[in-house]
C-alpha cells in the first residue's frame, strides 16, 4: 500500500489511505426457530488525494489494486473542490478502550443456547407469538496513513441484540421490539423480557383516542429521531450550507433550560467511542446544548476550513465515502422523574415507545410527523391500552421547548444515551 | 474459475450450496450547492458462499475469493449443524446455463467521467438560477455490475447489468421555511437516461419556491387523488411488502390473513410485479437463486391471486417459485423482494377521478415511505386541495397513512395511464438498502385516508 504512497509524493501530490477491515457473525433466530448463521468478512480502502490545491478520491475493495484506485482519485480531482485543510501529521490521544476480547470469546452454540431459552420463556406467555433474534457480533481494524507521517490505527468491537415479538391481536399486526447495543459482550437481561412481555400484554387492549395537543411520554426507543432532528442542525455541514435552523444561533438558548446534550466520542464504552475521527483527528467531548443554549456545531477538516474554524474530531465516513461531519455517542443529561411518575402525572395523553415513518419528513427544518406503531394511551394516571392510527405531528424545537420533565435512567438506544422525555402540548392525530 | 467452483461444490457433503460472486464498478457524482460532494469511480468485488439444510441456512460472505474453499467448507458445516433435528426443503426448480452479456446502446462505461461531470453540473447551474432557490443537490449514479451464480443443483449463470440514473432537488428557503421537491429518472436502459431533463428541472425549481408558500394542510381524513408516482409508492410500500411471502410463509395466522381468493379491493384493482420488463430499474433475467424472473399477478379483479416468493418460502407454503430472491449486494442473502411493482391501469380520465371529490386533495410524487405491512405511511412531496371537483391551492406536509387492508377497499377510481418510476435509490428490508426497483400506476382516487398536518 504504502508504494503507492512512492508514487503519490513523486507526482508532488499528498494522499491519505483510510483501511477498514473486519469480520462480523450474525446468528439469526427467524419465527422462533434458529435460522442462519453467518461469517462476513469485509475490507475496503479510500484514497483522498490533494493534487494542485484539489481534491479527489476514489475506493475499492480490491487492496491489492491500490494503485487503480490512486489513479481514479487523481482523475477526480479534476474536478474537485478546493481543500481547505491540510493532512494532519501526528496525534496526541487519549487513550480510550474500544476493543473488548470477551466479544471473541463468545460461541455460536451458546447463543443459540441463550436464545432457544429466551423463545421458550417469552412463548410461555405469548403462545401466538412469533420471535426473532438476531444476534450480531463484529470486530473491525481502522486506519488511517498519509503521505505527511501519519499512521494510524485502533480495533473495536461491537455486539448488537435485536428482539422481536410478533403478534396479531384482533386482526391487527403488532411488533414489539428491543435493541441493545454495545463494545463489550451483552445479551437480553430478564429485565429487557420482561420489559417486551409487559407491553406485549398491555398491547392486546386496544383504545380509541381523541384527535388534540397532548401530554406525550417518549420512550428512549423514539427519542433518536428526536436527537437526530437537532443534531442535524448542529452538523457543520449544514451550517455551512446555509441550512441550519440553528444558523447564527451560537449561544442562544433554543431549547429548554433543563436539556444538556453531549457528542462524546470519547465516552467509556460508548458504542461510538473512538481515539481520533475518520480523519485522525482526535476525539473530543463536545457540548451541542448546554441548559438549552446552542454551544457547538460539529465540523470535519474540510467543512471546518471552509469557516475559518477548527475540526472537532466528528469526521465520519465508509471506506467508500469522503468524510462529512457527524455524531459519535450523543449523551443526554438525565433528569428527575422515573416513567411510572410521569405515567402518574397524565390526566389525558399517550406515552410512546416506537413510531413509524421517522424519516418522512423535514428532519432538518424539525418538522416532525410519524405514525406511533406502538403507543398506548393514558388516561387520569393509568394506561388504557394499545393507539392505533395515530399521528404525532410538529416541529421538535418547538416540541423540546414545552418540556415538563426528563426522565432519571439512561439507557442507550444504538449510540443515543438519552432517557424518556415528558412533553406538553404535543399534536396528537387520530 | 467456474469449473474450479462447480468441482469444490460437488465434493461438499450438504442438500444444497451455492456461491455468487460479484464485480462492479461502478461512477457516483453529487453536487449540493455549488459544491462538489463526492466524486468516486470505484470498484467493489465481492462473493458469498449460502448453503441450507433442513430449514437452516448458512452464509459466508468475502472480498476475496482466496478462501473460497474454507468458505465453502464453514457454510457447509454450519447448516449441516443447525438443522440438525430440524426439516425444510427448496421449492424445486429448472438448473438453467446461461450467460447474459450486456447490449446496450450507451453504455455509461463508455461516457468519459468529463461528460458525466458536465451535464450534472448543467442540471445543478439550471436550479440554483432562480432568487429563492437557497441550495440544489444533484446525485448521478451508474453501475455495472457482472455476477456469477453457481449451486450445487447445476445451475451456473452469468448476468451482467448496468443501472443508470440521475436525481435533482431544489431547496427553497424563506426565513426558517425551508421546502424542498425532488424528481429522478433511473432504469436499466443506458447512459441516455440523463439527458433532457431541463424541463423537469424547472418544475422542481418552481414547485420549491411554491411550496414556501403553500399552507399546511389541514390534519384529517380525504379523498386522495395520487399521481402515478404516489400510486407507485403506495402499491410497493402498501401492498408490495405484504406480498413478499418469506414473513407470511413462517406464520399460520398470517397465512390465513394472506388467503388466496381472498378479496383485498373492487373488481377495477388488479396489482402487478413483473421483474421481465424490459430496461426497467427493478427488471434482471435471473434472480439469485437461478430462477427466471416473470410476470405475478398479486391482486386480479380485486381479489388476492398470487405472492412473491423465493425458493424456500414456496416450498413451505405449497406454491412455486417466482423468481424474486434478490440481494443488494453479495454482503447479503438474498431475501423476497419485489421487482417493478404496478397497479395495472383503468379506464377513467383524470377529469372523471376529480369530478366526484368536494373536498379532497390531489396528492403528487412522495417522499418515500415506510410499512409496518398493516400500516403504511408516506409523505407526498407536493399536493394540492380539490374543492367541488376542481384543484385550488397548494397544501405542503400532506403525510398519509393508513391500514392497507382497509385502504385498498377505498381505491374507487383508476385512471387510464401508467407511468413507471425507476430513479435512484431504492427499497429497503431487512438492512438491505437499497435494492433498485421500480413502481407506478396510473392516478388512482382512494377514499378515508388519514391525513396528518396542523392540528384539524
Amino acid at each position: 500500500m504504502f508504494k503507492i504512497f512512492d508514487k503519490a509524493k513523486r507526482k508532488g501530490l499528498k494522499a491519505e489511505i483510510y483501511l477498514t477491515k473486519g469480520r462480523e457473525f450474525p446468528v439469526i433466530f427467524k419465527s422462533n426457530k434458529f435460522y442462519n448463521a453467518e461469517k462476513k468478512q469485509f475490507e475496503g480502502m479510500g484514497i483522498r488525494i490533494i493534487k494542485q490545491g484539489k481534491l479527489g478520491f476514489a475506493s475499492t475493495t480490491k487492496i491489492a489494486d491500490a494503485e487503480v484506485a490512486l489513479d481514479a482519485s487523481i482523475d477526480a480531482s479534476r474536478f474537485g473542490e478546493r481543500a481547505r485543510f491540510t493532512l494532519p501529521t501526528s496525534l496526541k490521544v487519549k487513550p480510550v478502550r474500544t476493543f473488548f476480547d470477551s466479544v471473541n470469546k463468545v460461541e455460536t452454540n451458546r447463543i443459540k443456547h441463550d436464545c432457544n431459552s429466551i423463545i421458550t420463556q417469552i412463548r410461555k406467555e405469548e403462545p401466538e407469538s412469533k420471535v426473532d433474534i438476531t444476534y450480531s457480533r463484529l470486530e473491525k481494524t481502522l486506519r488511517i496513513a498519509n503521505t505527511e507521517g501519519l499512521d494510524i490505527t485502533y480495533s473495536k468491537t461491537n455486539v448488537t441484540v435485536y428482539v422481536q415479538i410478533f403478534k396479531i391481536i384482533n386482526g391487527s399486526f403488532t411488533w414489539i421490539y428491543k435493541v441493545k447495543s454495545s463494545p463489550d459482550s451483552r445479551f437480553i437481561t430478564q429485565k429487557d423480557i420482561s420489559e417486551l412481555l409487559k407491553n406485549a400484554g398491555l398491547a392486546n387492549e386496544e383504545v380509541k383516542l381523541e384527535s388534540g395537543q397532548k401530554n406525550v411520554i417518549f420512550m428512549p426507543s423514539v427519542m433518536p429521531i428526536i436527537l437526530r432532528s437537532l443534531t442535524l442542525g448542529t452538523n457543520g455541514k449544514n451550517l455551512q450550507k446555509g441550512s441550519s435552523p440553528l444558523k447564527d444561533k451560537l449561544n442562544k438558548r433554543i431549547i429548554d433550560n433543563r436539556i444538556t446534550i453531549y457528542d462524546d466520542a470519547l465516552l467509556e464504552k460508548g458504542v461510538e467511542t473512538r481515539p481520533f475521527d475518520t480523519e485522525g483527528v482526535s476525539s473530543k467531548r463536545i457540548a451541542l446544548f448546554k441548559n438549552g443554549v446552542l454551544k457547538n456545531f460539529l465540523f470535519d477538516l474540510q467543512t471546518a476550513g471552509l469557516l475559518g474554524k477548527k475540526s472537532t474530531g466528528s469526521a465520519i465516513r465508509g471506506y467508500n465515502s469522503l468524510p462529512v461531519p457527524g455524531v459519535s455517542n450523543i449523551v443526554v443529561s438525565p433528569g428527575v422523574w422515573s416513567v411510572p411518575d410521569m405515567i402518574k402525572d397524565i390526566k389525558d395523553g399517550i406515552i410512546v415507545h416506537h413510531v413509524l415513518g421517522g424519516g418522512q419528513s423535514n428532519l432538518l427544518s424539525g418538522d416532525f410527523s410519524c405514525n406511533v406503531s406502538l403507543g398506548f394511551a393514558i388516561k387520569n394516571g393509568r394506561i388504557l391500552g394499545r393507539v392505533k392510527n395515530t399521528m404525532i405531528a410538529g416541529n421538535v424545537y418547538d416540541m423540546m421547548r414545552n418540556l415538563v420533565g426528563i426522565g432519571k435512567k439512561v439507557p442507550n438506544v444504538g449510540y443515543y444515551y438519552t432517557p424518556a422525555f415528558y412533553l406538553k402540548s404535543v399534536n396528537v392525530v387520530s | 474459475m467456474r469449473e474450479k467452483i462447480r468441482k469444490m461444490l460437488s465434493k461438499v457433503r450438504i442438500p444444497f450450496i451455492e456461491v455468487h460472486l460479484e464485480e462492479r464498478q461502478g461512477v457516483l457524482i453529487r453536487y449540493v450547492g455549488k459544491e462538489l460532494e463526492l466524486l468516486n469511480q470505484y470498484v467493489d468485488i465481492g462473493g458469498n458462499v449460502r448453503a441450507f439444510s433442513n430449514g437452516v441456512w448458512s452464509l459466508a460472505s468475502f472480498n476475496s475469493s482466496d478462501e473460497l474453499k474454507s468458505n465453502i467448507d464453514f457454510a457447509a458445516k454450519q447448516a449441516r449443524l443447525g438443522g440438525k433435528g430440524n426439516k425444510g426443503k427448496l421449492a424445486r426448480t429448472k438448473p438453467y446455463v446461461d450467460e447474459i452479456n450486456l447490449k446496450i446502446k450507451d453504455n455509461p462505461r463508455d461516457v468519459s467521467i468529463d461528460e458525466k461531470v458536465r451535464v450534472v453540473k448543467a442540471y445543478n447551474s439550471q436550479i440554483l438560477k432562480a432568487k429563492k432557490v437557497q441550495s440544489s443537490r444533484v446525485l448521478y449514479e451508474d453501475v455495472f455490475q457482472r455476477r456469477f451464480y453457481i449451486n450445487s443443483e447445476g445451475s451456473d449463470i452469468v448476468e451482467e447489468h448496468v443501472y443508470c440514473g440521475i436525481g435533482f432537488t431544489a431547496i427553497a428557503k424563506d426565513g426558517a421555511n425551508i421546502q424542498m421537491i425532488s424528481k429522478s429518472f433511473g432504469d436499466t436502459s443506458g447512459f441516455n437516461i440523463v439527458y433532457g431533463h431541463e424541463e423537469a428541472v424547472e418544475e422542481v425549481k418552481k414547485d420549491a419556491v411554491d411550496l414556501l408558500k403553500a399552507k399546511k394542510v389541514k390534519a384529517g381524513v380525504y379523498t386522495i387523488i395520487a399521481d402515478p408516482l404516489l400510486t407507485g409508492v403506495f402499491a410497493h410500500e402498501a401492498f408490495g411488502h405484504l406480498s413478499e411471502a418469506d414473513f407470511i410463509s413462517k406464520n399460520k395466522n398470517m397465512q390465513k390473513i394472506m388467503k388466496l381468493g381472498r378479496k383485498f379491493g373492487r373488481k377495477s384493482l388488479t396489482v402487478i410485479d413483473d421483474g421481465t420488463m424490459k430496461g426497467m430499474r427493478g427488471s434482471y433475467k435471473y434472480d439469485d437463486e437461478g430462477v427466471p424472473s416473470q410476470k405475478n399477478y398479486l391482486i386480479k379483479d380485486g381479489k388476492l391471486v398470487g405472492r412473491l416468493h423465493s425458493r424456500e418460502s414456496a416450498f413451505r407454503l405449497h406454491e412455486r417459485p417466482t423468481g424474486n430472491a434478490r440481494a443488494i449486494n453479495y454482503r447479503f442473502p438474498p431475501i423476497v423482494r419485489m421487482t417493478n411493482t404496478y397497479i395495472k391501469r383503468g379506464n377513467m380520465s383524470f377529469d372523471d377521478l376529480i369530478r366526484d371529490v368536494d373536498n379532497g386533495i390531489y396528492a403528487v410524487s412522495a417522499l418515500g415511505g415506510q410499512t409496518e405491512l398493516e400500516m403504511f405511511t408516506f409523505s407526498s412531496g407536493k399536493a394540492y386541495m380539490i374543492k367541488n371537483g376542481k384543484i385550488v391551492s397548494m397544501v405542503r406536509d400532506v403525510i398519509l397513512t393508513g391500514n392497507v387492508f382497509e385502504t385498498l377497499k377505498n381505491i374507487d377510481g383508476i385512471g387510464s395511464e401508467l407511468k413507471m418510476h425507476g430513479g435512484l435509490g431504492g427499497c429497503g428490508k431487512d438492512g438491505q438498502f437499497p435494492l433498485p426497483v421500480s413502481d407506478g400506476g396510473p392516478h388512482i382516487r382512494i377514499r378515508n385516508v388519514v391525513v396528518g398536518g396542523k392540528k384539524g
